[in-house]
């Protein structure tokens, strides 16, 4: 099976123009290529797939377990900033009653002493 | 047209009338803490009430009843180095806005010392609490907003150091009644000083 390259230039010097046809000559493969080329691309995949299926699986475990701690770590953050928002809260409430508390407890001790004086 | 116009300007009218229910502390007080020794400043809105209601033990039962309707609580609270730090000046803004709509039930002069208390009439109920307590060296503000329920507050006597009997015999409440030794007339709350 033979191809001859067309188009050349008419006007191309005949000596370049033979030696790009040489060149340029449809050449058959050797013998055995195909099959050679065939083997190998079948071989190779079969050993990256064992490797490379144990990365993957060890890659998506790191990043599950990741994924899952930093999700547990922001929650278990969250939950004590909310802890710690409740407690001073707490304590804000508690202050509150016991200054209003002792304002009232002040009137009425004012106001038993100013009754008691009246009787 | 026109109602449109007549619903708006209803409902600005119904909004003003809420706001100015609405009891803010004055600048004029807010700017005495540098001047004080010792200053709490508390302003708890009503998520934050809500969340503090979540973390009550269970010997806070009470408490947690008691603060669960109510919307904010704000306390501003002085101590001063010296007399003279602050001046009824200062707390007249506050009285102006307490002119509105609270009534002053117990005042009480004894020297240097002059405690006012006022209520907000919501319905049946009490919708607001606001004391205002002044010595020589020290000045304190408590505004409760939101339904309280006094009876409620005297029975955490011995809890918080709340005596009971202090409630005055308003929205219904079966407790004791102080006497009131210069009680404001009811209604007004008009400054008498």
């Amino acid at each position: 099976m033979k191809h001859e390259p067309a188009g050349i230039d008419d006007d191309l010097d005949p000596a370049v123009e033979d030696a790009l046809r040489r060149a340029l000559r449809p050449v058959d493969p050797p013998p055995g290529f195909a099959d050679r080329v065939i083997r190998r691309a079948s071989a190779r995949p079969s050993h990256v797939t064992a490797g490379g299926r144990w990365l993957a699986r060890l890659a998506t475990a790191a990043a599950l377990v990741a994924a899952v701690s930093a999700g547990l770590w922001y929650r278990a953050g969250q939950e004590e900033r909310r802890r710690a928002e409740g407690e001073a809260a707490k304590r804000q409430v508690l202050l509150s009653l016991e200054i209003t508390s002792t304002r009232l407890r002040a009137v009425q001790m004012k106001i038993n002493r100013q009754g008691e004086s009246q009787q | 047209m026109r109602s449109i116009l007549a619903a708006g300007m209803i409902t600005l009218a119904v909004q003003g009338a809420a706001f100015a229910q609405t009891i803010q502390i004055p600048d004029r007080i807010e700017q005495l803490a540098p001047k004080a020794k010792e200053s709490v400043n508390i302003t708890l809105d009503g998520p934050l009430l809500q969340l503090a209601g979540q973390f009550m033990g269970a010997n806070e039962q009470q408490v947690k009843q008691l603060i669960s309707n109510l919307k904010a609580i704000h306390v501003r609270n002085f101590e001063f180095e010296r007399e003279g730090q602050f001046s009824e000046a200062d707390v007249e803004p506050l009285r102006a806005q307490l002119r509105s709509g609270w009534s002053r039930i117990v005042e009480s002069r004894d020297g240097g010392d002059h405690i006012e208390i006022y209520v907000k009439q919501d319905r049946q109920q009490i919708g607001g609490l606001v004391i205002i307590a002044s010595e020589r060296k020290e000045l304190s503000i408590v505004h409760i907003d939101g339904p309280i329920d006094l009876r409620q507050l005297s029975l955490l006597g011995g809890h918080l150091g709340i005596p009971a009997g202090i409630v005055p015999n308003i929205g219904g409440g079966s407790s004791r009644p102080a006497p009131e030794p210069r009680t404001a007339p009811q209604g007004g709350g008009k400054d008498e000083n």
